[in-house]
This record gives C-alpha cells, sequence and structure tokens, in this order.
C-alpha cells in the first residue's frame, strides 16, 4: 500500500468519523437542552408565591419572587441564555427539537433558533423558526399538509397544523410578517440535498389549532 | 567583606527599603479576597433558605470585606418598573435561572458593571453584575462593603399588584406599547433583512470523506488488477 493509497483511505475515513461523530454530538446536544428546559420548566412550577412582608434582620434588598403573570419574563429573560426556550415536536416525524433564540451557527448548532424580531413561543403572532436542513429540520422533507406540530414553552403547549409548504428565496421575509392569527413558520434551506449554502429557503406555515391557557403555578 | 559583597548587601538593603516603603503607602482598604471554605460552609439565613431554597445555588463564592463574609451571586438585570423596582435573574452554574427577584434601590445605590457605578435605570437588559449577601443575614447589596445607607429596601409585593411584565416600562427607559396577554409577543429586535443561512457543513464532510475513501478504493483496486 503505498502512501497516497493510505492517505486516500485515512482522510476519507477520517472525514467520515468525524460527520458520525458530529451527528453523534448533535443529538447528544439536543437531548441535554431538552432535559434541560424541563428542568427549567419543573423550578418554573416548583417556584413558590412571593411571601408577604417579613422582617428582615437587616435592611437589606429581600428577594422577592416573580408570580405568576412575570412567568413570561422569566421565558423573555431566558431568550437571552443559552438555554432552550421552547421544544418544537412534531409526532409524525418523530422530531423533538430544542428552540433557542436567535440564529446564528452557535445556536443553530444545538437546536432550532427563533428568528430575530418575530413573535415569542408562548404568545400569539407569528413565531418564525430555522434549524438546519441537513440536521434537526432533516426530518421536514416528509412534511405533509395537515401535520400537527406542538410548541412547548414554559408558558403553554400550543398546537399547530401545516397549512401551507412552499419554496421562496433568501430575501423573500415576508414570511416572517404577522398573519394576524397564530402561526408558526418554520424555515429551512432548499434543496435539502443541495451540498453547501442552498440557493432557495424551504417554508412551512402552521396554524393554530389549539393554544392551551398559560400555565399558572400552583 | 570587600566592595563587591558591600555593594550586593547594600543594594538588598535598599530594595528592602523601597519594598517596605511601597507597602506602607498601600491605602488601607478592605480587601475582597475568596475565601478558602467552599460556598457549602456559607452560613445562609434560615428564613432566606425557607423562602428560596434555589439562592443556595446561585453561590458563586464567598468573599470576605471588613471581616464579614458574603456569598456572591451572579444576576441580570431585566428591567427597572414603572414603580422603580428593579428586576433581576439570579443565575447559577452554567448561567441557568435560578430565581427571578425584584428590589427596590436606595437613594443613590447603584450597580457595579465591570467595576463602573451604573445606576439601575442605565442597565442594560442582560448586564450582568454580582449581588452580594451577608452571612446569616436575609437580603443583599451590590458591594460587599456597602453601608447601611446603601442598603437596599425591602420590597413585598403582593402577587395581584404586579403588572403584566410586557406592559410596564422597558429597559433604559423606553415607554413601549404594552402588549395585552396573548398578543404578540415580539422581541424589540427588528426582522433580519434575509432568510437564516441554515445550511450545515456536515454535507460537505461526508461528500468529501466518501469521495476520498472512493479514490483509495479505486488506487487499491488498481493493485489487485
Amino acid at each position: 500500500m503505498n502512501h497516497l493509497e493510505t492517505s486516500l483511505w485515512l482522510s476519507g475515513l477520517l472525514l467520515i468519523t468525524i460527520f458520525v461523530i458530529g451527528a453523534y454530538r448533535r443529538d447528544l446536544i439536543r437531548q441535554e437542552s431538552l432535559q434541560e428546559f424541563e428542568r427549567t420548566k419543573q423550578a418554573l412550577s416548583l417556584t413558590p408565591l412571593p411571601q408577604t412582608t417579613k422582617s428582615p434582620t437587616l435592611p437589606l434588598a429581600k428577594p422577592s419572587l416573580s408570580p405568576d403573570p412575570v412567568q413570561s419574563e422569566v421565558q423573555w429573560q431566558s431568550e437571552r441564555t443559552s438555554g432552550a426556550v421552547a421544544v418544537l415536536r412534531i409526532a409524525r416525524l418523530d422530531m423533538e427539537i430544542p428552540v433557542h433564540d436567535g440564529t446564528d451557527e452557535s445556536v443553530l448548532s444545538k437546536g432550532a433558533g427563533l428568528i430575530e424580531g418575530t413573535a415569542r413561543p408562548g404568545g400569539r403572532g407569528n413565531i418564525a423558526i430555522a434549524a438546519h436542513r441537513d440536521s434537526f429540520f432533516r426530518g421536514l422533507r416528509d412534511v405533509a399538509y395537515g401535520d400537527l406540530i406542538e410548541l412547548e414553552s414554559f408558558q403553554r403547549k400550543a398546537t399547530y397544523r401545516v397549512s401551507a409548504l412552499a419554496v421562496v428565496e433568501p430575501d423573500d421575509v415576508q414570511v416572517l410578517a404577522e398573519t394576524g392569527e397564530a402561526a408558526l413558520t418554520l424555515v429551512t434551506c432548499y434543496p435539502f440535498h443541495f451540498v453547501g449554502h442552498a440557493p432557495q429557503r424551504f417554508i412551512v406555515r402552521a396554524v393554530a389549532t389549539d393554544l392551551s391557557p398559560p400555565v399558572s403555578r400552583r | 567583606m570587600n566592595n563587591q559583597k558591600m555593594f550586593a548587601f547594600s543594594t538588598c538593603l535598599l530594595a528592602l527599603a523601597i519594598a517596605g516603603a511601597t507597602q506602607a503607602q498601600q491605602p488601607d482598604f478592605p480587601n475582597e479576597r475568596t475565601k478558602p471554605a467552599s460556598c457549602e460552609d456559607f452560613r445562609w439565613n434560615s428564613d432566606m433558605t425557607n423562602d428560596h431554597p434555589r439562592v443556595v445555588d446561585a453561590c458563586q463564592e464567598t468573599v470576605l470585606a471588613d471581616g464579614v463574609t458574603w456569598a456572591r451571586l451572579e444576576a441580570r438585570f431585566v428591567r427597572v418598573r414603572n414603580d422603580g423596582m428593579v428586576v433581576f435573574s439570579i443565575r447559577g452554574k452554567g448561567d441557568r435561572i435560578i430565581e427571578q427577584m425584584m428590589m427596590e434601590p436606595a437613594d443613590g445605590q447603584v450597580a457595579y458593571i465591570n467595576d463602573r457605578a451604573t445606576e439601575f435605570r442605565n442597565l442594560r437588559a442582560s448586564d450582568s453584575l454580582d449581588l452580594y449577601v451577608a452571612e446569616g443575614e436575609y437580603g443583599w447589596v451590590t458591594q460587599p462593603v456597602a453601608s447601611t445607607a446603601r442598603f437596599t429596601r425591602v420590597v413585598a409585593v403582593a402577587p395581584d399588584e404586579i403588572e403584566e411584565p410586557a406592559a410596564e416600562v422597558a429597559v433604559q427607559g423606553r415607554q413601549e406599547e404594552a402588549p395585552r396577554q396573548d398578543m404578540v409577543m415580539a422581541d424589540n429586535r427588528p426582522l433580519p433583512s434575509r432568510l437564516p443561512v441554515t445550511a450545515g457543513n456536515s454535507y460537505w464532510l461526508a461528500l468529501i470523506g466518501g469521495f476520498l475513501l472512493l479514490c483509495g478504493m479505486g488506487v487499491s483496486a488498481r493493485r489487485f488488477f
């Protein structure tokens, strides 16, 4: 076996190994994010209501917990952190993806990302979420009209039904605009098997079928 | 003793004298140093841990200042409310949210962002700051050596007094339209001018790796045929 042959084999195996490890690592990060989301949700639901006035031993600022209405603010704040702010599920496609805030590469490498300036999970409006088409949103190539999408935030669990599928140009940001109804817009690159920066975007639009009331503590 | 040894001895004496004089001129300020003991040894106020059990998890380290031991917590500023209350979220390891809390600063009290005194109303969302809890006390300050005049006032807020957060004054005093619950909760950032790039590079790895393997197979096959 000469040097060229050895180099080709080793390089090929190395790249394939990196590819496999990358996929495995992504799945680990996804699972960790989901667990972290559950823990945070649990912590919020277990957090006690604020105490009434109590004499402190010193005139220090006493921590005062935010009651239910402020829970959305916890979420608002957490959206500026590295933790997941929601979980996206499409049962038919066996997809369960943590949703983080933002769409830069560091965010999209660990899950889906909320597109800046669009509605937040837990509220009404057009919530736009993007993810890589070669990892977390790979399953979207099989999405179909009528599929149910569940979006669980710290506040509530909402169900959406896929109502439209489209392929648009990257500068067609009209798909992010408000639609006047509670909607969910999923964005990923298109074509799905294009190697490199795909020239178009695949859009899944779903409308709310069920918005559960905000979760209240206790 | 020859001249060289005398010179070396004199130089050492001079260096010692200079070091001593410099040390003597150091201001006698309360040194904040990390206590060897860990957060586990910190003596929390029992009322505080009863009301907020998770605050123990937020302890980053313990420090000594003026003979008092303080637990240092890390917090993120959220916003200032209409009524002057300041909303923070306490962070634990890995920047996890431990609790969200509110406090009303005393007159003249400031926060310290990178050691720079900053009024609360001038803080920006997600600014990080340290809060200190004195051992055995229920409450906190923004500096471990704060005098009582700079202690923040106790705030107790009944749940029904809390407004919808999005309807309150936004960060940096910007007045914003108050969305009702269930209305659009969009962040303040503008919509992007282009849809995000969502093409990962994993396909490249697989494609090039596969291509190299094929080439390797080709070269190997050539040896046999």
